[in-house]
């Protein structure tokens, strides 16, 4: 796999994990498969409010889109996950550190009680993908161990 | 020495009694009788059978000439699905007991035996309505129950377990000893309706035997961790089924007779309540894991609660969408609920020998305890608010009547 560098958070850098994650076919189907249509939303960047919308299917992340705040409901999200800049990119570089999230950055700790961030959506037994599936979810955004993230 | 004294049954039994065995015919007989056996003749004769010779198109065959194709997942049950003649059960009664909706009937058996035959109320196979049954999307639920699956000897690498603190190590032993308890519960009550569901409905009969498999599979993976990181099993939890098990032994009716058997009642308690509170406590367990080795442990049993919470959300969300009587259904599932959510609450969350090494463990010790405590506070609205957020979802809104304290009690 090559070496990678982009900024977070960029389209560019949720490309750079689809990629990772679409060429270890193998390391996916050991989690299981995948259907989700998830938003990670980064709020308060240097650029203000980014929302990347991700479409997984299979043991593939199929889709990355740059969504507006508007545009968000139209992309009809399972579950959305969100929080401030800041706790984005302390996750970021902790995984980046340590390889893979540390016990304090784990998607499921950091979204436990709702803050740093969180988890939610429109119907419930949807957002509960996100649980279904937490493994695949985790493995991808631990992709970001491989990519030389600089930060806006 | 056990006492000889036999408790009374909190179900009503019909009584029964052990019929006088038939005396065997001699050996002899038996051999003459097979050797003389029509399929043995005919066997003999060099003639196939029926299933060689009836016409693959028209006869009794079914779907000759099909070519699945592996989907995106592989040969999955949409894949198979996606060329079925039948790829959904249709909204009657079957009538074989060992027919499927992929198989058709054999027309020389008249229609008297087929209704001697056909699944009865005390009889195996019994749950034989769409209604009673089928969850949409089955097929999908299904093949993620067995991909999501974890394989110890590829997923788990036991020898990077990590020794912890004495009181941690305690803390999760007894966190995993509640699970244990909490997870054998489920697969005991769950169990028995696999064997009532009619084949028809293949795809739910293979989800709910892999939702069997995985309380089975987590409860040795507990004991092995437990045994194999120098604790031991923790203290046993009296009351831990909170109402379940009365609820579930009337939805059953004890599994005798003639009577009607109410499989949603069960699977509201087990799979909408009981799994959802242990998806919650299964998150705070992989929050509170000092060790990757029990993160994967706790990440896989939310990811199994998870999905049993899906299954039992569609089956209730199908159930009322298609019952022949809405309103009678809403109402008894609001009363089991109505029982279970205080019981529940009691027994099971407000239970010392499950919030307190949980506590331990959030706290990442004995010394961290109040922190630990303060997280389980805080996150406490959650166990109310998903359950019912659920439930609006499924058409079982019930904000005005939840018996779980939309706030923490300590």
């Amino acid at each position: 796999m090559a070496n990678s560098a982009a900024e977070f958070p960029s389209h560019q850098w949720f490309e750079l994990l689809a990629a990772r994650m679409n060429e270890q076919r193998a390391k996916y189907q050991n989690f299981g498969f995948v259907t989700a249509r998830a938003v990670f939303r980064i709020m308060g960047t240097p650029a203000g409010n980014r929302n990347f919308g991700l479409v997984f299917d299979g043991f593939e992340c199929l889709e990355v889109t740059e969504l507006d705040d508007r545009a968000i409901a139209g992309f009809d999200p399972d579950w959305i996950i969100e929080g401030d800049y800041a706790t984005w990119t302390e996750m970021v570089s902790s995984i980046k550190a340590h390889g893979e999230a540390d016990p304090d950055h784990t998607l499921n700790r950091l979204c436990l009680l709702g803050h740093p961030l969180k988890v939610y959506g429109d119907d419930q037994t949807r957002v509960d993908i996100f649980f279904r599936q937490l493994f695949s979810f985790q493995a991808f955004i631990d992709e970001a161990a491989a990519v030389e993230t600089s930060f806006a | 020495m056990a006492s000889t004294k036999r408790e009374p049954s909190p179900v009503a039994l019909p009584l029964t009694t052990r019929p006088r065995p038939v005396p065997l015919p001699p050996p002899e007989e038996v051999k003459e009788k097979l050797y003389h056996h029509q399929e043995a003749q005919r066997i003999r004769s060099g003639q196939l059978g029926e299933w060689f010779t009836t016409p693959l198109v028209g006869g009794l065959w079914s779907e000759w000439g099909k070519h699945a194709k592996p989907d995106r997942i592989g040969m999955t049950f949409m894949a198979i699905n996606q060329v079925s003649a039948t790829p959904e059960p249709a909204d009657d009664s079957f009538r074989r007991l060992l027919h499927s909706r992929y198989i058709k009937t054999h027309p020389g058996i008249a229609h008297e035996l087929e209704e001697k035959i056909a699944p009865k109320y005390g009889t195996s196979r019994e749950l034989d309505r769409r209604y009673q049954v089928w969850i949409d999307h089955a097929g999908e639920l299904t093949e993620e129950a067995l991909d999501r699956q974890m394989r110890p000897a590829r997923q788990l690498r036991w020898e990077e377990m990590t020794p912890l603190p004495d009181d941690v190590e305690r803390a999760f032993d007894q966190f995993a000893t509640y699970l244990i308890q909490a997870l054998y519960l489920c697969s005991d009550i769950g169990g028995p309706w696999m064997g009532l569901i009619h084949y028809a409905f293949a795809e739910v009969k293979s989800y709910l035997s892999y939702e069997l498999f995985d309380y089975s599979l987590m409860c040795g993976l507990l004991r092995k961790r437990v045994m194999a990181n120098g604790g031991g099993m923790g203290v046993g939890i009296e009351g831990l089924d909170g109402g379940l098990l009365e609820v579930c032994n009337e939805a059953s009716q004890g599994f005798v007779g003639a009577v009607d058997r109410d499989f949603n009642a069960m699977v509201f308690a087990v799979d909408v309540l009981f799994n959802g509170l242990l998806m919650d406590i299964a998150r705070l367990g992989q929050a509170g894991a000092r060790s990757r080795f029990d993160r994967q442990l706790m990440t896989q049993l939310t990811q199994d609660c998870a999905r049993h919470v899906a299954f039992g959300c569609r089956r209730i969300s199908f159930y009322l969408r298609h019952c022949p009587d809405h309103e009678e259904a809403v109402v008894k599932l609001h009363l089991v609920a109505d029982r279970l959510e205080p019981l529940q609450t009691e027994n099971h969350l407000l239970n010392p020998k499950v919030l307190e090494p949980l506590a331990m463990l959030l706290g990442a010790g004995c010394g961290g305890i109040t922190e630990g405590m303060r997280i389980l506070r805080e996150f406490w609205p959650q166990f109310a608010a998903n359950y019912l957020a659920r439930l609006d979802t499924i058409g079982l809104g019930r904000h005005d009547r939840c018996l779980i304290p939309a706030q923490p009690p300590f």
